[in-house]
């Protein structure tokens, strides 16, 4: 099942290079280090989670899976605001990625990859019995920008 | 990070056992923030330090991948704590706890 946000939709902004995903981000985005999301609900407060499962889609967008963190996802599909913080573990180098909330997806080629990439996230830590994928949340990337570490 | 202070009070911060996936969110106001000095410097140098031990355990990966974790903090944080919530991977998570 697939079904498209209900948040008005707005004329995409013009974007440079540098506010698309990089091959040198995708090392981040394979769990070795948990990624962590921020979101915030229409009160102003926030909520921080860490996430297991940050999915590259294209250049463009990220998915993420819905697994236990129903107030971000309250917030997300109220509002469409999310920031996601990866980092490579090798380097330590870090990215806040600003994004969009676009679509649900519970069935389909992206629901499965991402079903069997959890698999073997949850495999690695020990958590075949607790990581079950109930949804993908699709973003669209809106910018990037590195952090900075001294 | 510090300019973001003077627009937004409220703060919320996650945090992990990587060893044991205890996680718990701390949810709260802001109240001062410092450059950080060589106390708060140790502390995150001994957890960094401790956490690549931890991944070069876990994942098997070189020592020279780790020497990146040495790093230090520009900042310190002080926030008041009013709600901290259980988040622990684990079905229902997400409950209140004080």
């Amino acid at each position: 099942m697939k079904y498209t946000s209900k948040l008005p939709r707005k004329t995409p902004e013009i974007k440079s290079i540098d506010m698309q995903l990089t091959e040198e981000m995708t090392l981040g985005l394979q769990g070795a280090m948990p990624s962590v999301l921020a979101t915030v609900d229409n009160q102003g407060n926030p909520n921080v989670s860490y996430i297991s499962q940050v999915y590259f889609v294209d250049d463009d967008h990220l998915a993420i899976s819905n697994q236990f963190f129903s107030k971000s996802i309250r917030n997300i599909h109220s509002n469409g605001k999310a920031t996601i913080n990866i980092v490579r573990p090798d380097t330590l180098k870090s990215w806040y990625v600003k994004l969009k909330y676009e679509h649900t997806e519970t069935e389909g080629e992206l629901f499965d990859d991402m079903k069997m990439q959890l698999e073997a996230i949850a495999s690695m830590s020990g958590m075949e019995d607790i990581f079950e994928l109930r949804a993908s949340e699709v973003f669209e990337v809106l910018s990037i920008e590195e952090a900075q570490t001294a | 990070m510090a300019q973001y202070f003077s627009q937004a009070t409220k703060l919320a911060v996650v945090a992990a056992n990587s060893a044991t996936f205890k996680t718990l969110q701390f949810k709260g106001t802001y109240h001062k923030h410092y450059m950080a000095r060589e106390e708060e410097i140790d502390t995150i140098r001994k957890f960094n330090s401790a956490q690549a031990d931890l991944m070069l355990t876990v994942f098997g990966l070189s020592e020279e991948t780790f020497a990146n974790w040495n790093y230090a903090p520009a900042l310190a944080v002080v926030m008041n704590v009013n709600e901290i919530y259980e988040q622990t991977p684990k079905k229902n998570t997400g409950n209140k706890i004080n």
